[in-house]
């Protein structure tokens, strides 16, 4: 497409486009990024991948001894109750549960606050202060407002009379990623919320002016004409919700740490655990277990971009 | 008949109207409820950190009494704890990694936004730099743990500006690159008949221009790069150097039965992020939204 | 157009290999480790037991040797130290002053010692070693299996005074049992492992301490239950960030069924628990967790809090500790501690039917010191060491932290005077009720110990089953004895 124009320039009409790419420009603008992302991310990630065939021993300070073994890291992982009972399911269910919860509640929001209630200034301002805090303060926050004896939760429902309600959240089998799940949704929901709400605002007016005047009710205007078209956002915030939920680590760390007996892990803990906090020192499994995930992670939101942009159509 | 008509209209539109002043209240009660959720964490966070442990054990919602800001100034001070450390770390950590972040990001961004650098590959590149957001932590932490050390980092508190700085570069890369493309390309012209080269022409009509999308990168950056924890907790064994969130979770760890020194840790890492939100709350929003949505 | 974005590709690719690699300095290449599985007849410490094991023996790691550093630059020596205990005051003073006194008698050397919580401790030393930098000189014990066999720890055979140390301690940490010579590591303490109860609670609920300060395994239930009904813990441990307090209630059943020597036989994972003893002590744990042993935040509460949740808000009957408990309790109650005031007391353990060792007590050891092989002064890291194991600091140790100390002293001519205690901050007398009771309860006992190591699998077998599973009813007493015999140490 490059035109060649005469080294003159001097034509009628000056073309706005350079005849001549300035590749030195572009390199000393693009060069710095690739370059650093090309070392401290691309080199990890097929680091990542070549740790997964080898088993990775210390044997001496500093001093690191690679072994290939193959398939064998997979294979294991495969065998790994840990892993496959506890947390995959754990992790898949935060992946399809969570974001599910956390679109229709900040989309409800959204259109609530988009409709100027009383104070949506405020909400607006307020919904987003769990996003600001380390998930570190709000896991230990909420470690102790889950407390059976003298947490916030319990001791407002016995205060209520409904004490048959105060169970021991972080201790029992079976609340334990609920728990995690709800908390993890209270930090996070406001960044959907205000993704959302600004994906609303830049709808224009007059559509749904143009609505109303056809007699449509409000709620008519929402479903036919402000949903429809804020779903590119809807698509683009609901993966990245899922893809948040399916690495999420701080809160989960802290909160429960994996939860008893493992029945809060998720896949991102239980590398954390394998790989820093594990009898055994090596690190190639760990790594098998990041990439097999991170191979999951992309075909889903592969799928899920297919199938939402796949019903847009039309 | 006529009349008949209107009669039954305004009886319809008074219940009407009551009826949509009772949703609006109802509304307002369930947002204001579901806004107490938002809130009371951070309110009793703050109430306990100004209390002493004693009382707090006895009894956890009660209002201090006196109020004791000594949790504070023991903390930051007090030799055992010296949290003024931790502060500085952080400051450390996410001011030069803020600095790195912008450099490069800002450049990236002009390279990769004004239609001026389009090159065959230039799309391509920028999905793939995109594609990182996609990645998860785990898969990239071990093998730049052992970058790390392979560099002598791990350690020092250069491990985590680096590596801060890059995480971030996809997010901040496309966020300078959709501002940029959006600038009229007459600037350029303008800037190249007053003889400016490209290096020029960036430095000294672009950049500052570019002010409002880089205040917003920076904030952006600044709230992830003062509360990330996993990074921070594996690249530092050394006490002297870690982060808030680190030390937060060691401090925690350590004296966890102190709980108004816990409280009073927990308040003050969380405050300079709220702060800087309370008084820019509407720039951070914009910035948020700027570049995400338009994808 | 896809053959040039392939080679873009491929060029993007070795372009960052490339310049990963140029930063990369060259490290020490391995050329051989060579491995073999050799049987070998091992005896197994202290009983009459010979046994054939298959075990994997490192013959010999080739290294291309590379340049001998550069000799440490004159000055002070600085020695880097990262010691447990940071929430335990007592521990802390004694440790700083056999860092005071070391630094007076050497005047060249620097110590810098820092105090950690002992998971993240354990979690940076691994993290420094692996990377190889920012390791400290000498830190809080790390030295299992697997650390030595990473060549983590410098072999204190030679170094230490072993005859000073109390019999049996140079069996802590030690795994020639396993083929691999050498010792690891400094012990200061000594512990004993104790059962205390709340005698204001037994006297509300009118419970009687019998006269041999023992229950029998029916009657300790009974206790429990009654306990539990007044809604009361049975006992203050928890698991929140340990991984075996949820283990006693096996153990002291089990301890006292079969004795110390079939009990480290067990505990180790050299023993396949499908037996009947084993089994009663695992469905006695069960019967007591049904009864209401466990306390409700017994998954979340962490170490600090368990102990409070006995001395301070006194919410449980009894509570199964070594003799550590001193090291978080004995401080002040803003902190933490007890009231010194408060006087609990101690029993014998649970007496099993069919018991082998009703008396004996079981004895072990607590967090010591190691010396890291990253060190560039392992002479001065081993010294100070050896320097800490004088019989003097043995009974600083006991008479400031009042725990039993590992070290050999002489009660009339090693014990700090008065005049120390009180300049350390420790008067004399505070705790003496404590070794009132202690002797009248567990004074002239025999005693035994456990001191084989595990091995990685059966720990972390041991620590899903019996820490997490068992106490918290998530699987069967048959589910455990699964999992832990499909981990045996062999």
């Amino acid at each position: 497409m490059v035109t060649k124009v005469g080294t003159k320039g001097k034509t009628v009409a000056a073309p706005r486009k350079p005849w001549r790419k300035p590749w030195g420009a572009i390199a000393l603008f693009i060069g710095p990024v690739m370059i650093a992302y090309a070392i401290f991310t691309v080199y990890p990630l097929l680091a990542s991948i070549y740790y997964s065939f080898h088993k990775i021993q210390p044997i001496g300070p500093g001093k690191i001894l690679y072994t290939f073994v193959g398939l064998e890291n997979f294979k294991a992982l495969l065998n790994d109750y840990r892993f496959t009972d506890f947390a995959v399911p754990n992790t898949l269910i935060w992946g399809a549960f969570g974001p599910v919860i956390e679109m229709i509640t900040a989309t409800t929001l959204a259109l609530i606050v988009y409709f100027k209630v009383p104070f949506h200034r405020f909400y607006r301002t307020a919904w987003f202060l769990p996003q600001l805090v380390s998930g570190v303060i709000i896991g230990l926050v909420f470690r102790w407002i889950f407390n059976v004896d003298w947490g916030l939760l319990n001791v407002t429902l016995r205060a209520v009379g409904l004490d048959s309600l105060a169970l021991n959240w972080l201790g029992r089998t079976d609340t334990p990623l609920w728990v995690v799940i709800f908390v993890h949704y209270w930090a996070t929901f406001g960044y959907s919320f205000i993704l959302l709400l600004a994906g609303l605002t830049t709808i224009p007016e007059e559509l749904i002016e143009a609505a109303y005047i056809d007699g449509a009710t409000r709620l008519q205007a929402i479903r036919r004409v402000l949903l429809p078209l804020l779903r590119p956002t809807f698509v683009t915030v609901l993966i990245l919700s899922f893809m948040g939920k399916m690495r999420a680590f701080n809160v989960v760390w802290v909160l429960t740490g994996g939860g008893p007996i493992h029945r809060s892990e998720t896949v991102a803990t239980y590398v954390q655990k394998r790989a820093f906090n594990w009898t055994s020192l090596d690190l190639g499994y760990p790594s098998a277990m990041a990439v097999v995930w991170f191979g999951v992670v992309m075909i889903s939101v592969g799928l899920i971009t297919r199938w939402l942009r796949g019903q847009a159509e039309y | 008949m006529a009349v008949a008509q209107r009669t039954t209209r305004t009886k319809k539109n008074t219940l009407a109207k009551w009826r949509r002043r009772l949703v609006s209240v109802l509304v307002t009660i369930v947002l204001l409820a579901l806004t107490l959720v938002v809130i009371v964490p951070f309110v009793w966070m703050l109430v306990i950190s100004v209390r002493s442990t004693g009382e707090i054990l006895n009894n956890p919602y009660g209002l201090p009494n006196p109020i004791r800001w000594q949790n504070y100034t023991k903390l930051f001070f007090d030799p055992e704890y010296r949290f003024y450390r931790y502060f500085f770390n952080s400051i450390f950590v996410s001011g030069f990694a803020l600095l790195l972040n912008g450099v490069i990001a800002t450049m990236g961004g002009y390279g990769f936004g004004r239609s001026r650098y389009d090159f065959k590959f230039r799309g391509l590149l920028l999905a793939a730099l995109l594609g990182a957001l996609m990645l998860p932590p785990q898969i990239l932490y071990i093998p730049q743990f052992v970058m790390m050390s392979n560099y002598g980092l791990i350690g020092t508190r250069w491990a985590l500006v680096l590596l801060y700085a890059v995480g971030a570069l996809p997010v901040s890369v496309y966020l300078m690159a959709t501002y940029f493309s959006q600038l009229p390309s007459e600037l350029e012209d303008a800037a190249r008949i007053d003889g400016c080269n490209d290096f020029g022409m960036f430095w000294r009509v672009m950049l500052p221009l570019a002010r409002p999308a880089m205040a917003t990168v920076i904030l952006l950056n600044f709230m992830h790069f003062w509360n990330e924890l996993l990074l921070a907790i594996t690249m530092n064994p050394n006490p002297e150097m870690r982060t808030l969130p680190a030390q937060i979770f060691h401090f925690v760890g350590e004296h966890g039965v102190d709980y108004a020194l816990a409280g009073a840790s927990l308040v003050s890492a969380a405050a300079p992020v709220i702060v800087l939100y309370l008084f820019l709350s509407e720039r951070f929003i914009e910035g948020l939204t700027a570049g995400a949505i338009k994808g | 157009m896809s053959k040039k974005f392939r080679v873009l590709v491929v060029g993007l690719v070795i372009l960052t290999m490339l310049l990963s690699a140029c930063a990369t300095p060259t490290a020490e290449v391995v050329e051989k480790v060579v491995t073999q599985v050799v049987k070998e007849t091992v005896i197994v410490e202290g009983t009459p037991q010979i046994v054939e094991k298959e075990v994997t023996k490192l013959v010999e790691v080739v290294v291309t040797p590379t340049p001998e550093p550069a000799a440490p630059q004159e000055g002070p020596i600085i020695i880097t130290w990262w010691s447990h205990w940071a929430n335990e005051p007592a521990k802390r003073t004694v440790v700083e002053k056999i860092k005071a006194d070391y630094m007076t008698e050497h005047p060249d050397v620097i110590i810098n010692l820092s105090w950690w919580d002992k998971n993240p401790l354990r979690e940076a030393l691994r993290a420094t070693m692996t990377a190889g930098e920012g390791a400290p000189d000498i830190a809080s014990d790390w030295c299992r299996l697997e650390e030595v066999e990473a060549g983590w720890c410098l072999d204190l055979t030679d170094a230490l005074p072993w005859e000073n140390f109390i019999p049996g301690t140079e069996l802590d940490n030690n795994f020639e049992a396993l083929g691999i010579p050498g010792r690891w590591k400094l012990n200061l303490g000594a512990s004993v492992n104790m059962l205390f109860y709340n005698p204001d609670i037994f006297e509300e609920l009118g419970i009687e301490v019998p006269d041999d300060f023992q229950f029998t395994q029916a009657e300790f239930l009974d206790v429990v239950k009654k306990c539990s009904e007044a809604g009361y813990a049975g006992s203050a441990a928890s698991i929140g960030n340990r991984p075996y307090p949820g283990v006693w209630v096996v153990q002291y059943p089990l301890f006292n069924l079969v004795g110390p020597e079939q009990f480290d036989l067990y505990n180790s994972g050299q023993q396949s628990w499908d037996t009947p003893e084993a089994r009663a002590a695992l469905e006695y744990s069960a019967a007591l967790r049904d009864a209401g042993y466990h306390p409700d935040t017994f998954a979340t509460m962490t170490i600090d809090e368990f102990h409070v949740y006995f001395h301070t808000q006194r919410q449980a009957c009894f509570l199964t500790i070594p003799s550590w408990y001193a090291g978080r309790a004995f401080k002040a109650v803003e902190e933490g501690g007890q009231d010194p005031n408060w006087h609990f007391g101690m029993l014998r353990y649970p007496l099993m039917d069919g018991s082998a060792a009703p008396d004996t007590i079981w004895v072990g050891y607590e967090s010591g010191y190691h010396v890291t092989s990253a060190t560039k002064y392992p002479d001065v890291a081993k010294d100070i060491l050896r320097f800490a194991a004088q019989p003097k600091y043995g009974a600083l140790w006991t008479a400031v932290t009042n725990i039993p100390s590992a070290i050999k002293y002489d009660p009339e001519t090693d014990w700090p005077s008065d005049e120390l205690l009180a300049e350390l901050g420790y008067p004399a007398g505070v705790w003496d009720w404590y070794w009132v009771e202690f002797n009248k309860v567990y004074g002239g006992l025999p005693t035994g110990q456990a001191p084989s190591p595990l091995c990685g699998d059966f720990n972390d077998a041991v620590i899903s089953a019996l820490n997490e599973g068992l106490p918290q009813g998530l699987i069967t007493v048959d589910e455990a004895v699964e999992m832990l015999d499909a981990n045996l140490c062999k």
